[in-house]
């Protein structure tokens, strides 16, 4: 498989997917030029594994996470939470800019793996089996991680009002 | 309606943004470069360049024993020098120049044939390369 087809298949949902984890468009094209070049390199994982959407999500968030563990390595904070806010805003869209630009800044404040479960199933698509594959976890955990998180996304939406 | 269709109901207002066209543009540009530059460090490219550089170290290492072509070309050799031992030398000359003639590469024989057949010391063989003029002194010796 080459570059171009897996940027067509998978591309765009990583790009989303890796600005709003790292909180910088910027950063969300390095890493995603280094996830298609590994994916390039070892074309026949990708044919052997049984759901190559999560394998590749995985391998996104592998990468994802090498590139903070060097970047708090060099003295650099992780995103705060107005960058996050500002990278799931320009991945959404939604009735209005205000109602875009809050529900950004309210799932920028919930717990990350909180954000990175809700963000995967509503805005991506994937299936909890697809997400547990991607993260290592249980279904029911990942499940719990999407419900906790709803709550506390009604909760912040709630004290905002 | 529980706090879960709350939540998802607020979320389902919202969907994911298409990814502006440059970027697809930008990212596949610099994936590709990176991509070319990084092939030759691909599995199957590193067990070619082990397998080649293992090959060229036991060629250069391993004394490989003579063929049954290369005995024989190095027996008519030897076979033929003491015909022309009592030969006065041009004529001797003209009949070394008919066996290179046979043999073209006789100035490139291997120096383990010279070291085997026409007994020259392993040292002497080792400390420079051996000449026609070499073979020749040698062919009238033997």
């Amino acid at each position: 498989m080459n570059i171009e087809k897996l940027y067509g298949l998978y591309g765009e949902s990583m790009y989303r997917y890796l600005s709003v984890k790292l909180g910088s468009a910027l950063d969300a094209e390095d890493v995603l030029q280094q996830v298609l070049c590994r994916l390039v390199r070892y074309p026949l994982k990708i044919r052997l594994v049984r759901n190559p959407r999560a394998y590749v999500f995985r391998m996104a968030r592998n990468e994802a996470n090498r590139f903070l563990r060097s970047r708090l390595r060099a003295g650099h904070e992780a995103g705060s939470i107005s960058e996050i806010a500002a990278a799931i805003e320009q991945t959404i869209s939604g009735p209005d800019e205000g109602s875009t630009r809050h529900i950004s800044e309210a799932l920028a404040k919930i717990p990350a793996e909180q954000r990175e479960v809700i963000v995967l199933k509503v805005f991506e698509g994937l299936t909890f089996r697809e997400i547990a594959g991607m993260r290592g976890e249980s279904q029911n955990t990942v499940a719990s991680r999407y419900r906790y998180g709803l709550e506390k996304l009604r909760q912040v939406m709630e004290n905002r009002a | 309606m529980n706090k879960d269709d709350d939540g998802e109901s607020l979320l389902g207002r919202f969907s994911a943004r298409p990814v502006p066209p440059e970027i697809r543009k930008r990212v596949l540009h610099r994936a590709r470069l990176k991509a070319a530059g990084e092939r030759l460090f691909t599995p199957s490219f590193r067990l070619l360049f082990i397998v080649l550089l293992l090959l060229g170290a036991l060629s250069v290492l391993v004394d490989w024993p003579l063929t049954s072509r290369q005995q024989k070309t190095l027996e008519a050799v030897l076979n033929w020098a003491p015909d022309i031992r009592p030969s006065p030398g041009e004529e001797m000359d003209s009949r070394f120049a008919e066996l290179l003639a046979e043999f073209p590469d006789l100035e490139a024989l291997p120096r383990k044939w010279l070291i085997w057949g026409l007994g020259y010391g392993e040292e002497e063989g080792l400390s420079r390369p051996i000449s026609l003029n070499d073979i020749r002194e040698k062919i009238h010796d033997y």
